[in-house]
């Protein structure tokens, strides 16, 4: 089964964009929220399609909208955000799919050159190496799934880091 | 947070000077003001005016060439440990983790391995590092990057929390992300920081934070004003009185 | 170093710097060799038979010796040229000028000295070989650290300052990590360096000048001197493996390790191909550093206690304290001090150019009046020595680049045979030359007569064709690929595409070989223009055949001074005047803006 790639956009800037919408009233026009931002349009539509993915705003026409959900995380802490989010990510099709992968393994890790080629196997047609950091930079903020760059290994669930 | 009448650090006549190879150059001159315990206070002017040279003598990099830093009424000499600092550009070790960068700035100022583990530990919850713990600075991004700046200024548990320009270096929706982290961290209870001094050069960001303003004219870098920021937290940008402040702080630029 | 762009005072300031120091040198050099050289004094020991293994270990154990000390030496120094302002304008001149300085021209000072410290001990004979090496390593790591330190980002500097972190802690914790990818670079080289002189210590020391110095130099140098081809060649082969071994166990898993500690150290490893890369596939050469990193882990944790003892005892106490203490002081003193000094800029200025002048007469004056007298022998051969020296270099430099040149032409493009050849570079840089001498006098002019203006040719151009071979490949490697491209789609032919974009884009490479062949060549000189064989001595009219003349034959101090000193006059001379403009000139046409 295919998936479509993670767009390449640190979580940092998906919050910071429902912030900046919260702050809006809820709301924007998609040109001109490119235009305020000084951003161009096509690095704009990549935050919005990311956010949109994990449910925090959704797109009718040429606008932009925060969801319930998206409100809930601007308003909760630090921690509960993480929470929040990492409720979306965990039924996320790929993520789910590295899960299974990765639990499928002998002390639930790969290496960084198996886990590129898996995702050679599930998103199609891009760069699997572009992909990685976007999902590393995911899993790592989720906690779903950790990297370590020393051992070049990849493995689920929560840091190891003694 | 109501600002106490206590002045935890006080800038006495402060006049800073550099040998460069054109000559002397007088780069702060005859600055003196009064930060309050509680207080968040940002400091503003034209590039070049001396604002990161004056948060260096608070923090005691730089000592200065005239006058005084008064600390809880001492003189401060060499670094106050009191204090921390978080950079532009981050100022993270390449060669270390998350987890170690944060506790490099614990090293100094304890040995007990179990006591510094658990305050990295705290921090990067408190930051929302978790999970990227073994991650090493080239492996993240500039908003995270900071994150640990911040961490590791946090963990060593300072009354007063120095940082320069912290959010210039970060794209627009990172920068707004991060500050409103900060000021979710600024009003945590639990935190041991309770006094902020931030260097920027956008006007709107230190309105939307701070108590107070203070605003430097151009070399030699002297106080060309002070503003007091009377509105209630959270600002918002499209608030009237927002507008009228920002016109208020152009004019005292000029 | 960059001299680009500076100001017409700091150019005559450095120039100052350098004169002054040119002068200080002068000074050394004649008191040196006032005495004169007495060799013949020296114990006589010979080494009998083929302990190879013995003598490949020993002269192992010296480099390792001389190695170490040169990294103390680099990270003192080094950081004293990058952190203080006295420190940058001064160190950096005098290691460049110690850089210049044939080795091999305080060879035989060093030896009596050591010797004369140590009554003919054997240890002082060992010491000086040690010291020797330390010479033809040290100054090239103190430039590493000091690179190393100067690229530090600001804030990280602000960042561990603010921390107040004590001296040591600073040190290990950003200043040393941060050097070690270059140090660990530049010690791969400064080693090559080291086997050259190693084994031309090694060699000297059968002669005229019979001291026991057993090693893998002596051991080629006597087993060609009782004409035994087998020995020699064993011995060479002894000598590639150990080479070889370093290289693959420790070279090559440091240089993979080191990579983590780069300032912008991206998830890439993009080969910086610095050890000789035998052959072995990259996983299998990684797997080495994995087993090396258990082992190192090892020996951290046996150390545990010991470097408890060092953190928290000995660093505080014998380097922050009176470092801290120092600090102090020196406060304490500047602050009144300041005014003053700041007052007097001018006049002090003035003091001490007026000083320089009168230095300056007084020396110039002392030398006159002591090479008054007779002439030295020596001076009427000067001219001609300098004449056929420089010819020779430039005849290997030719010889190099005849062959250097089309093999670029047919593999700048071809990225797996221009790494073959790198590879080929390092292992031909890493084998000494000197340590092939015994074979060419044996081989060469023993029994194919070829003559001694030969074999040092020979020699010669073995030494400095790899200089001129590794930095044309990596010129070649540095072309941007766009430009390629370019040409391609242009439809250029390979030969106009060499001749329109190749050749200009490497010229600056290739400059940098010419430089680094230069002064290698130099060194290569001294000890191939002057060979004793069986007692007889074989030589060829040049200034690296007068220096060892004057040391073994003569003993006479003048005329040792005057041939070092003037050797290391025309090496700068050409240097300053010819090949740094040479160079920058064409850096600059040439450089493809980023």
């Amino acid at each position: 089964m295919k998936h479509a790639a993670l767009p390449e956009i640190g979580i940092s800037q998906i919050l910071g964009l429902v912030e900046l919408l919260v702050g809006k009233g809820g709301r924007e026009d998609i040109y001109k929220l490119a235009g305020e931002l000084s951003m161009e349009l096509g690095e704009t539509l990549t935050v919005i399609r990311a956010a949109e993915m994990l449910g925090l705003v959704h797109t009718p026409g040429g606008d932009v909208v925060v969801e319930e959900f998206g409100n809930k995380v601007v308003d909760a802490s630090i921690t509960d955000r993480k929470d929040l989010i990492r409720g979306k990510l965990e039924h996320f099709p790929l993520f789910k799919a590295i899960r299974d992968y990765l639990s499928s393994q002998e002390e639930t890790e790969v290496t960084r050159e198996e886990m590129l080629e898996k995702l050679a196997e599930l998103i199609p047609n891009e760069d699997a190496e572009a992909s990685f950091s976007s999902i590393v930079n995911w899993g790592r903020y989720s906690e779903l799934f950790g990297y370590n760059d020393d051992t070049q290994t990849f493995y689920l669930g929560e840091s190891r880091a003694e | 947070m109501m600002p106490d009448s206590h002045t935890l650090i006080e800038l006495q006549h402060v006049t800073r000077r550099f040998l460069l190879p054109q000559g002397e150059v007088t780069v702060i001159e005859n600055i003196s003001f009064k930060a309050l315990e509680g207080e968040f206070i940002t400091i503003v002017g034209p590039s070049g005016a001396g604002k990161s040279t004056l948060l260096r003598m608070m923090n005691g990099l730089l000592p200065p060439s005239e006058g005084m830093v008064l600390y809880n009424g001492r003189e401060q000499k060499g670094i106050n440990l009191d204090t921390a600092m978080v950079f532009q550009n981050f100022g993270l070790l390449p060669w270390l983790t998350v987890s170690q960068n944060i506790e490099l700035g614990l090293e100094a100022r304890s040995k007990d391995v179990v006591y510094r583990r658990s305050q990295v530990n705290r921090y990067i919850a408190k930051v929302g590092l978790e999970g990227y713990e073994e991650a090493y600075p080239r492996e993240l991004s500039g908003g995270m990057k900071q994150r640990v700046g911040l961490a590791r200024a946090l963990a060593v548990e300072p009354s007063l929390l120095l940082m320069d320009e912290p959010f210039s270096s970060l794209d627009v929706l990172t920068s707004i992300n991060l500050r409103n982290e900060l000021l979710d961290i600024w009003s945590d209870r639990e935190n041991v920081v309770n006094t902020m001094i931030m260097v920027t050069h956008n006007i709107e960001e230190a309105i939307e934070l701070s108590d107070r303003i203070l605003i430097l004219s151009n070399r030699p870098g002297k106080i060309a004003g002070e503003l007091k920021i009377d509105l209630p937290r959270p600002r918002r940008k499209r608030d009237p009185l927002f507008s009228e402040y920002v016109d208020r702080v152009f004019s005292l630029l000029a | 170093m960059a001299l680009l762009q500076r100001s017409v005072v700091e150019k005559t300031k450095s120039s100052v710097i350098y004169l002054v120091l040119f002068i200080g040198l002068v000074f050394a050099v004649i008191g040196i060799y006032r005495g004169g050289v007495h060799l013949s004094e020296l114990k006589a020991e010979t080494v009998e038979l083929p302990d190879l293994p013995g003598a490949i270990l020993l002269s192992t154990l010296r480099m390792a010796a001389a190695y170490f000390s040169s990294l103390i030496f680099a990270f003192v120094f080094g950081l004293l040229a990058a952190r203080t302002a006295l420190g940058e304008r001064f160190i950096l001149p005098v290691l460049d000028i110690l850089q210049s300085v044939p080795v091999v021209g305080f060879f035989p000072a060093a030896i009596t000295f050591f010797i004369g410290i140590t009554h003919g001990h054997r240890i002082g004979v060992e010491l000086s070989a040690i010291f020797l090496i330390f010479t033809s390593q040290a100054w090239n790591i103190g430039f590493a650290v000091y690179e190393s330190v100067k690229a530090i980002p600001i804030e990280n500097e602000e960042a561990v300052m603010s921390m107040a972190l004590r001296q040591s802690q600073r040190f290990f914790r950003l200043y040393l990590p941060a050097s070690i990818p270059r140090v660990i670079y530049n010690s791969i080289l400064s080693w090559s360096n080291g086997w050259f002189f190693l084994v031309a210590c090694e060699i000297i020391a059968i002669g005229p000048v019979k001291y026991n110095l057993p090693g893998i130099g002596s051991f080629l140098a006597r087993a060609a001197e009782e004409e035994k081809l087998e020995l020699v060649l064993w011995g060479l082969f002894a000598l590639v493996c150990v080479i070889l071994v370093l290289d693959t166990f420790i070279w090559r898993p440091l240089t993979i390790w080191s990579a983590r500690f780069k300032q912008e150290a991206t998830a890439n490893q993009d080969e910086e191909d610095v050890g000789i890369f035998l052959d072995l596939p990259k996983t299998i050469a990684s797997r080495l550093s994995f087993f090396t990193e258990p082992l190192l882990d090892i020996l951290i944790a046996f150390t545990l206690p010991i470097r408890w003892f060092m953190k928290e005892v000995v660093f505080p106490l014998f380097w922050d304290l009176p470092v801290a203490l120092i600090s102090k002081v020196l406060q304490g003193v500047s602050r009144p001090i300041q005014p003053v000094l700041q007052g007097t800029q001018k006049m002090r200025v003035a003091i001490g150019y007026f000083a320089l002048g009168f230095l300056v007469v007084l020396g110039a004056f002392y030398v006159w009046k002591w090479f008054q007298g007779p002439l030295p022998v020596v001076v009427r051969e000067l001219p001609t020595s300098i004449l056929y020296s420089t010819l020779r270099i430039l005849t290997a430099l030719a010889v190099s680049f005849s062959w250097v040149l089309p093999l670029v032409y047919f593999t700048w493009n071809r990225p797996k045979l221009r790494h073959a050849l790198t590879t080929i570079a390092q292992l031909g840089a890493s084998i000494p030359a000197t340590a092939l001498f015994p074979l060419i006098v044996l081989v060469g002019i023993r029994k194919m007569g070829g003559g001694m203006e030969l074999g040092t040719l020979v020699l010669l151009t073995f030494g400095i064709q790899w200089y001129v071979l590794f930095n044309a490949i990596g010129g070649a490697a540095a072309i941007p690929s766009d430009l390629v491209d370019a040409a391609k789609s242009y439809g250029l032919s390979p030969f106009a595409t060499f001749r329109t974009l190749v050749f200009p884009s490497i010229r600056p490479a290739l400059i940098t070989g010419a430089i680094t062949a230069w002064g290698g060549g130099w060194n290569a000189l001294v000890v191939s223009e002057y060979i004793t064989v069986k007692s007889e001595v074989v030589k060829v009219k040049g200034l690296g055949a007068l220096l060892s003349y004057s040391v073994y034959e003569l003993g006479d101090g003048r005329s040792i001074s005057l041939c070092i000193l003037v050797m290391v006059a025309w090496i700068l001379f050409v240097n300053l005047l010819i090949w740094q403009p040479l160079y920058h000139q064409n850096l600059e046409k040439f450089r493809f803006s980023s």
